[in-house]
């Protein structure tokens, strides 16, 4: 209900005229604008206004006022004095008496207002009773009940000094005012026009009967004569205000053209924009062209700030203002300064206080600058700050509206940009794998080459095909690997880190582990001495648990055992991975961790996989700061129940070191 | 007089490989698994002709062809870079560290064995 427009323009365009005729010190536009209005509706007599808007308008008139509901009451008066302006308009409506105002106040008082209903009784010649009834869901401020007071009492203001005498009596949704006022002297030439007639009816009756008063008829005929007049005169006024309201009829059907034309160039700018975004995919080529625009419209100082990658909000882009906002490039706005309910708004006028310190530098008295806050999906992406040619250009709601569909461009115009930047990004490092990707195949296809070579020179294929078979074997290891593989060998090191606890990471493989264990039987047994928290890229760091785990897997004979402990001490963490296995020879332990170097390279039996997994595992982990260490033979006293001593079962142990 | 070629490269499928098929040319062939290997061996083995990978372990293949380079006796030394870098760029370093060849993997046999036979 606040929010419905039942309040006619004219209302509040009586306050303003009575401001600018008695009272010049308030700030219209001020007021206007804080009730958010633009001054042009107020002119216009089709337009309506809301509760809202007028409860806002009166709090502000506190600004300038000591007594603002006396205003109000003083603005109820005051409408009687535009109908006071023409001496021939107030001569008439004395002939037709202030009683005549009572009597027609509920015809016109619903182009006034939708929210009451006026009646009216007349009591006697001098006194009326005006029954108010305010509509369903009508809240009503003292200050609106003050200036209908006023205007109540102020009819008689018209031919005296005083006005009427109100008492009001109130009732639920009901109002009653009994006004009365001292009868004025005008009523009396409202007697005196129609003694004219009588007296012109009865001479022109005399004299149609006797001849001899003949010079009756002169009389009659200066009687009607005068009648005419009056009745001319009540025709003009009449017609004056038939003629006045299609005046402003016409003004408003111009006004309202005016602002089509507006609205439909803004739209025009706003669709260019809109057009420069679509060809551009980098900020600092759009930017510059809107503010191009901007300043074609006279706004030829405009600077834009958003919001970075960590939601600090910098200078972006600036022109027209000089040079003194380099400065401003290096420091940062935290986005919970600004509100991003907040509409455009000039930042002289209001609350400078709530504008970051540093970009008070911008306020001087040169020029006003307008604040805009670009928003997307409901929270703050930046702000702009504009500032027109002239200082006297309007700032009015339809070009609020236009810088807030500006705003909402820029704010796609950004939100465009960083996903094409994430597109370029991730273009890179496409580029960069399938490099990596061509480079880790080459060797394996060199080696193949020559094997192939090598088969046709000696002809010999006993000899020749195992070389072939692990050329191709190698070839596909490098396929499989070549996730792992672009992670370790190409240049774009994204590892993505988070925190975890040791504990966690080792839970979630503990089912796979089991699971590929149980294929050589091997018990598998998991210690947690110590839980810690590191850093790790959660993906690699399992890779290389499991490749650490697989090995020992396959190299310990059938039935074996495998402990997973995760300790930390000494200033360092670590997981060990310890095997029951054969044990891996002194010459050897280094060579492990090589690409490609298997056991059976030397040894006679396939174990099976690529010889990868060892040196994978190596790299992510000097990848993520640590390092892997290999003992072999295990210290027999420190595995209590592990199987050892025997001469296939040296055991080996796996040390992940991580920093702390 | 027999030559001697000095083969440096990580994998050993692929120094296997070539020692084979120079051995089928009569050339004494030394195999180098990395940088500081290939430096050693070229001191020990005094090579006519050096194929050096350039993604070693330890030390890469550019490091000790400059290392090489360095010594005076092995200024002038043939030393062919057989590696799988082949931007631009890489080749460019090769040649800019001193090397007299470049080859880009992966090569036939024949390839590889007409440009060596070009510089012993």
């Amino acid at each position: 209900m606040i929010h419905d427009r039942i309040y006619n323009s004219i209302l509040l365009s009586n306050y303003v005229r009575m401001f600018r005729s008695k009272y010049p010190h308030v700030d219209i536009d001020d007021m206007l604008d804080y009730a958010g209005i633009d001054p042009r509706e107020v002119d216009d007599p089709f337009c309506w206004f809301t509760p809202a808007q007028h409860n806002r308008f009166h709090e502000r008139l506190s600004k300038y006022f000591n007594d603002p509901l006396a205003i109000c009451r003083e603005a109820g008066r005051f409408a009687y004095s535009d109908l006071a302006l023409n001496a021939f308009k107030k001569f008439s409506l004395r002939i037709f008496g202030i009683g005549v105002i009572y009597k027609n106040i509920g015809k016109y008082t619903p182009a006034v207002t939708k929210s009451t209903i006026f009646r009216s009784r007349k009591i006697s010649s001098n006194k009326y009773e005006v029954t108010v009834t305010r509509k369903d869901g009508v809240v009503e401020s003292e200050y609106i009940e003050q200036s209908r007071r006023g205007f109540l009492e102020g009819a008689p203001l018209l031919f005296s000094d005083k006005t009427a005498k109100i008492q009001a009596f109130e009732n639920g949704p009901e109002i009653k005012y009994i006004v009365s006022w001292d009868l004025p002297a005008s009523d009396l030439l409202f007697y005196f026009k129609y003694c004219l007639l009588s007296i012109g009816m009865i001479a022109g009756a005399v004299a149609y009967y006797h001849h001899q008063y003949r010079p009756a008829l002169s009389v009659v005929a200066a009687a009607v004569a005068l009648f005419m007049l009056t009745s001319y005169f009540q025709l003009r006024f009449k017609y004056k205000e038939v003629s006045t309201l299609y005046n402003i009829r016409e003004r408003s059907t111009e006004n309202l053209i005016n602002s089509i034309i507006e609205d439909f160039d803004s739209l025009k700018y706003i669709n260019e924009i809109g057009e420069i975004i679509l060809r551009h995919n980098n900020l600092d080529t759009i930017l510059p062209q809107t503010a191009d625009l901007l300043s074609k419209l006279y706004y030829p100082r405009i600077a834009i700030f958003i919001s970075d990658s960590a939601q600090k909000i910098r200078l972006r882009f600036s022109s027209g203002f000089k040079s003194r906002l380099d400065h401003l490039r290096s420091t940062v706005h935290k986005t919970n300064q600004i509100d991003p309910l907040c509409k455009p708004k000039l930042v002289t006028r209001l609350e400078s206080k709530s504008f970051p310190l540093e970009l008070q530098s911008l306020l001087t008295s040169e020029f006003p600058v307008i604040y805009v806050p670009i928003v997307y999906d409901q929270s703050i992406i930046g702000f702009m700050l504009i500032s027109p040619l002239h200082r006297t250009l309007p700032i009015d709601s339809r070009k609020i509206k236009f810088f807030q569909s500006i705003a909402s461009q820029i704010a796609l115009a950004v939100q465009k940009t960083s996903s094409f930047d994430h597109l370029l990004e991730s273009d890179k490092l496409k580029s960069a794998f399938i490099t990596t990707a061509s480079h880790e195949l080459k060797t394996p296809i060199q080696a193949l080459l020559l094997a192939l070579d090598d088969l046709e020179y000696s002809n010999d294929i006993i000899e020749s095909l195992p070389l072939l078979r692990t050329g191709v074997e190698r070839l596909a290891a490098v396929v499989d690997n070549i996730l792992d593989l672009n992670l370790i060998e190409s240049d774009n090191r994204s590892l993505e880190k988070q925190t975890t606890q040791i504990r966690r990471v080792i839970a979630s493989l503990k089912e796979e582990m089991l699971n590929y264990a149980s294929i050589y039987s091997h018990r598998v047994s998991f210690e947690v001495k110590n839980d810690f928290q590191f850093s790790c890229d959660l993906n690699y760091f399992q890779t290389c648990l499991l490749n650490l785990f697989i090995n020992s897997c396959k190299y310990t004979p059938k039935h074996g055992q495998i402990v997973i402990r995760a300790q930390s001490d000494v200033g360092e963490n670590s997981v060990d991975v310890i095997d029951n296995g054969a044990g891996i020879p002194k010459w050897a332990q280094e060579k492990v961790f090589f690409k490609f170097f298997q056991a059976d390279n030397i040894d006679s039996g396939k174990i099976g996989g690529c010889g990868l997994g060892l040196s994978i595992a190596k790299e992510i982990i000097q990848l993520h700061g640590g390092d892997i260490t290999l003992a072999s033979p295990l210290e027999s006293n420190e595995y209590a129940d592990m199987d050892l001593n025997t001469r296939d079962r040296l055991g080996s142990k796996f040390t992940i070191h991580l920093p702390r | 007089m027999e030559k001697t070629i000095l083969i440096v490269d990580d994998d050993a499928l692929i120094c296997n490989l070539l020692e084979k098929l120079f051995q089928r040319y009569q050339l004494k062939v030394i195999t180098a698994f990395d940088g500081i290997e290939a430096v050693a061996k070229t001191r020990e083995h005094d090579p006519d002709l050096i194929l050096l990978d350039i993604k070693m372990p330890k030390k890469d293949g550019l490091t000790a062809l400059s290392e090489i380079r360095a010594m005076p006796r092995y200024a002038k030394i043939p030393i062919i870079i057989l590696s799988a870098k082949d931007q631009l760029h890489e080749v460019r370093a090769g040649m800019d560290a001193g090397a007299t060849g470049y080859l880009r993997k992966p090569m036939t046999a024949k390839q590889i064995t007409d440009t060596v036979f070009e510089y012993i």
